[in-house]
């Protein structure tokens, strides 16, 4: 395999991109270099072995890390210089999030959970709980609005994340091992929900995950090593279709 | 295993350390309140418990007293300097076999005294006419502790001439000193005191001892996970969780003990009660300091141990915590019942009890407010939930509900500290509209002496009467005994009053006896003589005993005893009201427009009592020294004194109670602000990573902050509004019970507002405070999940 920069494509069609872009968490580097180019609607795979900065890559381009060098873009702006406030901004009404485990508060209902995002948007409680309802049955989760999320089962607590993650409607998700944590039935059915909701919604997916079988569900797969971005696949037969 | 949970607790790393430093700290800081508290306790028990030489009992002196060679004539009494009590004893020996009061090796002479140590200083550092005139002779030596109750006590024994000392009133003769611990009246209320200070403190010290062993208790069970994982039991871990706790408790009791013993010097300075302690009583016993070393940590353990309850710790992680039921509305029970015990104790106290029965339902109160504190928490987030919208809310909210113990545990103490401080602001200005009433405010700077043998009055506090030598003695002579019921004869008077008005300074209203039948002249006997509960009586014409003679000038000095009618010079008025033992009645008015007239003329009328005004605390000590030392001596045993004074004695153990009950607020305040801080911190470390993907996934910071300030508040303001609203409440039933009626209603002073003002204001500055290290650990650049 040769080391190639990803080419940045300039077109219309792309909503998200790094750009040569270095990170160091003190004298570690973790991306040296790494490029990458996102199109809208696309179902993008980030693989790589562990250390190797896929996680780094994606919150670099998620507006939660902030590159040593280099420049991240999204949606025509470039996000690296943006203040942490617009930045927050961005990451409650643009993006959304799942990762491997953790992520839901567990004081909180499912409903509760999938509606926060909508509250902290100022929708109005009764239409927050609304919409949050309404993603119960497309996720399965019927009957668990009421649950503790500390109650569900792992497949279960995954899906109120994705659920949470796309109330608000986002033009990007982001998912981090979303299912690392889980069997590979229980994984699958979650990938299928998570690519089924992006297709419905029209949602980029950026998906960083070491098992090909999650990579597979992509409509593109990369590849990070040594913290650059160095192979580029195009997957034109999805799992599934 | 105990050597794997040393090794894991102290060198684990720097977060583990710090944790180890930060529980250490906060444990150490409630064990110095609690060494103190039990360092004054002791002292005060110990003193207490001393033996009581003023509670010696003595036979009246006969006439054969001289023949008991081993027993000494005593007569004991109380004096004032500024305030301060004065015990005084005078004695004379009568035989070589004389008992020796403690404190001193042999019996002071005639022309000399033995002084404590305060009392001598204070004797060669005012002016002789202002103290040391009182007291015949010089100084001989110093009184040693063992008859004093501390340091600043002020006792003198006086030595006398047999002959002399015999001849005064109250003298007794006594052939052996007591040896048992006086019997106090205000011992037990004190010992009360303690009590319900310290459970309003050992809740918060307990409290914080708990929430600083919690520290961290997430991350600490995903290493016992670890454990598990490569086979630990799940008592090996029990083992060393508890190995943790008692580390750093242990690390901090050392630590507290050490801190205590650097502070105990400055705590035995301070006057905890109205005196100081004796220095090397102000500590705790080696059983107290024994019990906080091996109490505190094993607290700390057991608080350890139980919160692993809630968790199942398994080779594959921590389980879910299953939610704790939420507490039912029966945890209310205790202090519902606390009031209503505190009702029924209202009910049974008496004049005599003076609220004793009440202390039972009002430590029940206490435990009830902390037990039911839980569920006020869980109904407070219960509506804040449904009436609130915003995010920030419903996080608070539910947290709150999901586990509202921990979120009332950090601020018990605090709404302890409310409670009482209310309690206490409610009673204060009824105590002090009943004692410290507007015209005794008036007249204190006004010194009473009466000179007849029976002065009507309730105890010794206040009692300032007395004088004329045996006047009621069987076999006393016509003048003995009008001397005794009338007062000093006119010759002595006028010498008196002219040694007084020579005062600068000193306005001297004299109040005159009114002539009996048959006594116009000064001379002869009067009517037949009874025996009436304030002394004899000689019934007949002439008034009744107790009514006096009084310048309408005079009272024109003294305007809160009312005023005579236009025209007239001076008139009869009931002078025996001015020794009531309540300043409420004592200063009462005594004349009016329809007190009848009298001969302004004072020829040949025996002075009963004298009222000097006086302009500085100087005057008030030199012209009572001049009375004591030119009037006969006091057969009630106590100098004279200002109505001011008599206010401030009875005021003395209300003001005692208030310091304790203060001081236990101030404590509390202090411990629970630890606490809160400790809880709130914790807090933040426990849930570093939830709020970190909450930010991480475009929560806004202050969206966090005002998390966590609900959470901190939100149960707060609810027990704290419940707390002071049943303080209140108890202070008025109180007031309606106990004081007389038409005392207004309580309402704190601007210090209560003030005090608890400040107190929550130091508790937001320290959630506040908090805040800054919520943004860090937040930080969505430092998240590293991998």
């Amino acid at each position: 395999m040769t080391s190639l920069n990803v080419p940045a494509p300039r077109s219309g069609g792309c909503l998200i991109e790094a750009r040569d872009v270095y990170r160091s968490f003190g004298h570690t580097p973790a991306l040296t270099g790494a490029s990458l180019a996102v199109t809208t609607g696309e179902i993008l795979a980030v693989m790589g072995p562990s250390g190797s900065g896929k996680s780094t890559l994606l919150h670099c381009l998620a507006g939660i890390f902030t590159p040593d060098k280099g420049e991240v873009w999204f949606d025509g702006e470039r996000l690296d210089t943006l203040s942490d406030t617009r930045r927050t901004e961005l990451r409650r009404t643009a993006f959304g999030f799942v990762f491997q485990f953790g992520q839901l508060v567990p004081e909180l209902t499912v409903t509760d959970n999938i509606a926060l995002p909508l509250l902290l948007g100022r929708t109005g409680r009764k239409a927050a709980y609304a919409r949050a309802a309404g993603w119960l049955p497309r996720l399965g989760l019927d009957g668990l609005g009421a649950r503790r999320t500390g109650e569900l089962s792992g497949g279960e607590a995954q899906r109120v994340a994705l659920a949470r993650a796309v109330v608000a409607q986002p033009k990007v998700l982001f998912a981090d091992e979303p299912t690392g944590s889980l069997d590979t039935l229980t994984g699958e059915l979650v990938m299928d929900l998570l690519v089924g909701v992006a297709r419905e919604e029209g949602t980029t997916v950026v998906l960083v995950t070491h098992d090909a079988r999650v990579a597979a569900y992509a409509d593109r797969e990369v590849l990070v090593r040594d913290g650059k971005v160095i192979d580029h696949s195009d997957l034109n037969v999805k799992v599934g279709q | 295993m105990y050597r794997l949970g040393l090794r894991l607790t102290l060198h684990s790393g720097r977060e583990p350390f710090v944790r180890l430093v930060v529980t250490a700290a906060a444990v150490a800081a409630g064990v110095v309140i609690l060494l103190a508290v039990l360092a004054d306790f002791h002292a005060f028990q110990v003193t207490s418990n001393r033996p009581s030489w003023e509670s010696t009992q003595g036979q009246p002196v006969g006439r054969d007293y001289a023949s008991a060679p081993a027993a000494e004539l005593w007569n004991y009494s109380n004096d004032i300097y500024r305030g301060q009590t004065i015990e005084r004893l005078d004695l004379a020996g009568l035989g070589p076999g004389a008992p020796v009061p403690p404190g001193i090796t042999r019996l002071p002479a005639s022309g000399q005294y033995d002084a404590s140590p305060a009392l001598a200083a204070l004797i060669r550092s005012v002016p002789a006419d202002e103290l040391g005139d009182r007291f015949p002779g010089r100084l001989a030596g110093t009184i040693g502790q063992r008859a004093l109750t501390g340091p600043d006590e002020l006792v003198i024994y006086v030595g006398y001439a047999p002959a002399k000392l015999a001849g005064l009133p109250a003298t007794t003769v006594v052939s052996k000193i007591a040896t048992a611990p006086g019997r106090q009246i205000w011992s037990s209320y004190f010992r009360d005191a303690f009590v319900v200070g310290a459970i309003a403190f050992v809740f918060p010290i307990l409290i914080l001892v708990g929430t600083a062993t919690r520290l961290a208790a997430a991350r600490r069970e995903e290493r016992y996970a670890a454990l598990r994982l490569v086979g630990a039991t799940s008592r090996q871990i029990s083992v060393i969780s508890s190995v943790d706790a008692v580390a750093s408790a242990l690390l901090g009791t050392i630590l507290g003990i050490v801190i205590f013993m650097l502070l105990r010097p400055a705590l035995a300075d301070t006057a905890i009660t109205s005196a100081r302690y004796f220095s090397g009583q102000v500590t705790p016993t080696a059983a107290g300091y024994l019990a906080v070393l091996v109490g505190v940590p094993a607290a700390s353990a057991i608080s350890s141990l139980l919160s692993l309850r809630r968790v199942r710790i398994s080779p594959l992680g921590v389980s879910r915590r299953v939610t704790p039921p939420a507490p039912t509305a029966w945890r209310i029970a205790p202090l519902l019942a606390g009031i209503a015990l505190f009702i029924v104790g209202l009910d049974l106290t008496s004049k005599k009890s003076i609220g004793a029965p009440v202390f039972p339902g009002l430590i029940l109160i206490l435990v009830g407010l902390v037990v039911g504190g839980p569920w006020l928490t869980a109904q407070a987030a219960r509506l804040i939930g449904r009436f609130t919208a915003g995010a920030s809310s419903l996080l608070a909210a539910r947290r709150l509900a999901d586990n509202p113990r921990a979120a009332f545990r950090s601020v018990s103490g605090l709404v302890l500290a409310v409670f009482l401080g209310t309690v206490l602001a409610g009673l204060l200005p009824a105590v002090e509209s009943i004692t410290a009433t507007p015209s005794a405010r008036a007249l204190s700077n006004v010194l009473l002496d009466g000179f007849t043998a029976a002065p009507v009055c309730g105890n010794n506090v206040n009692c300032t009467g007395g004088s004329g030598p045996g006047g009621t003695q069987p076999g006393a002579t016509p003048l003995q005994q009008r001397i005794a019921l009338e007062g000093l004869p006119p010759r002595d008077a006028a010498a008196l009053l002219s040694g007084l008005r020579a005062f600068r300074g000193a306005a001297v209203i004299p109040v005159y006896s009114v002539p009996q039948h048959g006594n116009s002249s000064g001379s002869g006997s009067g009517g037949p003589v009874s025996s009436g509960p304030g002394g004899p009586v000689i019934s007949g014409p002439g008034g009744l005993p107790g009514n006096g003679i009084i310048s309408c000038a005079g009272l024109r000095e003294l305007a809160v005893l009312g005023q005579c009618a236009p025209g007239r010079t001076a008139v009869q008025v009931p002078a025996q009201n001015l020794f009531d033992d309540n300043p409420q009645y004592s200063t009462q008015p005594i004349a009016s427009a329809s007190s009848p007239a009298a001969s302004a003329s004072a020829s040949g009328l025996y002075l009963q009592d004298v009222l000097v005004k006086v302009n500085s605390p100087a005057t008030l000590e030199k012209v009572r020294t001049y009375l004591v030392t030119h009037a006969t001596q006091s057969a009630s045993g106590t100098a004279p004194r200002t109505f001011g004074e008599a206010v401030q004695a009875r005021e003395g153990v209300a003001a005692t109670v208030q310091r304790l009950i203060y001081i236990a607020v101030l404590l509390t305040l202090i411990v629970a602000g630890c606490s809160l801080a400790v809880a709130v911190g914790g807090s933040l470390i426990e849930r570093k990573r939830p709020f970190t993907l909450l930010r991480l996934t475009g929560t806004p910071t202050s969206t966090l902050y005002r998390v966590v300030f609900l959470e901190a508040v939100l149960p707060l303001v609810a027990a704290t509004i419940v707390a002071a609203g049943i303080a209140y409440g108890i202070a008025v039933l109180t007031v309606r019970t106990m004081a007389p009626a038409g005392t207004p209603a309580p309402v704190p002073g601007h210090a209560y507002f003030v005090t608890m003002g400040a107190g929550l204001i130091a508790s937001l500055l320290v959630i506040l405070a908090s805040l800054p290290l919520l943004g860090r650990i937040t930080e969505p650049g430092s998240a590293r999940f991998e």
